[in-house]
């Protein structure tokens, strides 16, 4: 008896508050208690008839059956919701296991391609050091961020991060430099847009659809030389592991800066039957879509750890939901026997 | 440009006819080997690999490098990669990219590679014909210089193969 009690002062407090089917939602991800997300599901359909009529007895009954009818479909709804997580988890899986091993195979001509650089870099980094002594208002530069999201949703926080991290950026830069951004993927879209809206020049989609290929990272580089920006900051998740992906943003230098510091390469001999300047020009193309091809694997691996991940909690939470369904799918069944008896019982002690 | 890269393959030709001198030059390092990395961006062909020598389709012409080369970084053309290592040749189509002679090592970096044996060699005729046809038909400048990067790689294929 103090299961029907609890039913009934659960369906009270319920039926007053509004947004009962809200409340189911929410229930989906796993945040609700036991009783938060049946209660107003009982409500919703018990409510309005226990208003309307002052038959207590009645009402009862009718919202008896009805609530373990609306519990029996939320359980069905809950194992089939999990066995989709179950699904998506598993091609998950298996596509982060192929893009993982491309990801590997594509590390040493990057690294090739990196290391050539790399004796730039100590460089370079003393020749911005100087350059922002004697340039502190940065005029004349022209920023590019490559925010590079994935194509579809339900893949954890990957996308938000990088949304987050872009904001960031043009927080911290405040619009002292011209800054345009370019989005590699879908999702970055729709939440960019809101506020940085005037910001974007190009978004490409479909990009993940099929395996990356070197050709098509080269269609993405030749856009971004074509726009003329000085300065190239690529936005993504790097993949850490399976289980930890960060987003980081890599500056790419410049043209200009490559072409100052060119004495960096002064031991190297340029073989070439034009001038070495078009060789150095070649080259920076050619580590831009290196640096791009890299990005892009990057985050389609860590889109694919991370969706595993989230798919893979999800469909534990559905488990846990459904075990709590069932629970109270029993109690209420087992509350509905019981009244049933005791009015069994009190009808024939009032005949007799 | 057909003309020149015929040339710079009779070239090739001719370097591989006087082995004799070549040898002796090999065995002068013998001792050493050419610390050699060929890299695509979807694989790997070899890494770390000890060989004695390799020839790269540079732009201004073949280019040899042996062990102890000066550093260079050399543009790639279509053409040919030949390794060599202990008697044996292998040979690869590469279709454009870079190679970096450092001085430990030398990194051939190719946005796209093939061994030789695996071209058909009617495909590439087939393909020659096709950019030719292009070549005729382009009319803007764009079309034009796609035209004759599709032309050059096959007629460098061509004749890669005539070679072979």
């Amino acid at each position: 008896m103090t299961s029907r009690v609890a039913l009934k002062v659960a369906m009270r407090a319920a039926g007053n508050s509004p947004g009962a089917a809200g409340a189911l939602g929410a229930s989906l991800s796993g945040r609700g208690s036991l009783w938060a997300p049946v209660a107003p599901a009982m409500a919703s359909v018990g409510a309005p008839r226990g208003q309307s009529s002052p038959s207590a007895v009645a009402v009862e009954e009718q919202v008896r059956w009805v609530n373990l009818k609306v519990v029996r479909e939320r359980m069905k709804t809950v194992a089939n919701i999990g066995k989709i997580c179950k699904a998506m988890k598993l091609v998950a899986a298996a596509k982060l296991r192929g893009v993982q091993s491309l990801q590997e195979a594509s590390r040493p001509f990057a690294t090739g391609l990196g290391e050539f650089f790399s004796t730039m870099d100590d460089l370079e980094a003393a020749t911005t050091a100087e350059a922002a002594k004697t340039d502190p208002s940065g005029e004349g530069k022209k920023q590019l961020i490559i925010a590079v999201t994935s194509d579809r949703g339900l893949c954890g926080g990957v996308n938000a991060v990088i949304v987050k991290e872009v904001k960031q950026m043009m927080i911290e830069d405040a619009g002292a430099t011209p800054t345009g951004i370019m989005l590699v993927g879908d999702k970055g879209r729709e939440p960019m847009r809101r506020v940085h809206g005037d910001n974007i020049v190009v978004s490409f989609k479909d990009v993940f659809k099929a395996p990356i290929t070197f050709p098509q990272v080269c269609m993405i580089a030749e856009d971004v030389l074509a726009r003329s920006y000085t300065d190239v900051v690529l936005v993504y998740n790097r993949f850490k592991s399976a289980m930890e992906q960060e987003p980081v943003r890599k500056p790419i230098v410049g043209l200009s800066t490559v072409l100052d510091s060119a004495s960096a390469f002064d031991e190297y001999e340029f073989d070439s039957d034009m001038d070495s300047a078009q060789v150095f020009v070649d080259l920076f193309e050619f580590q831009l879509a290196t640096q791009l091809y890299n990005a892009l694997l990057e985050n389609a691996t860590s889109e694919q750890a991370a969706r595993m991940s989230a798919m893979d909690n999800a469909s534990r939470n559905s488990t846990d939901m459904h075990a709590k369904l069932a629970l109270t799918a029993n109690r209420v069944r087992q509350a509905g026997i019981t009244t049933e008896l005791s009015e069994i019982v009190a009808g024939a002690a009032s005949v007799s | 440009m057909f003309r020149q890269a015929a040339s710079r393959a009779s070239a090739l030709a001719r370097q591989s006819a006087a082995g004799g001198q070549r040898r002796q030059m090999a065995e002068a390092v013998a001792a050493d080997k050419l610390h050699f990395n060929f890299f695509l961006p979807g694989g790997t062909i070899q890494k770390d690999a000890a060989v004695d020598m390799v020839l790269v389709p540079a732009s201004s012409g073949v280019m040899g490098i042996l062990p102890r080369h000066a550093p260079t970084v050399a543009q790639l053309r279509p053409g040919v990669v030949e390794v060599h290592s202990e008697g044996t040749k292998d040979k690869y189509f590469v279709s454009s990219g870079f190679a970096f002679v450092h001085k430990d090592r030398t990194d051939v970096c190719a946005v796209a590679a093939a061994p030789l044996s695996d071209l058909d060699a009617s495909a590439v005729a087939q393909g020659v014909t096709d950019a030719e046809a292009a070549m005729a038909a382009a009319k803007t400048d764009m079309e034009k210089a796609e035209a004759q990067i599709g032309l050059d790689t096959y007629t460098a294929m061509r004749s890669a193969l005539t070679m072979a």
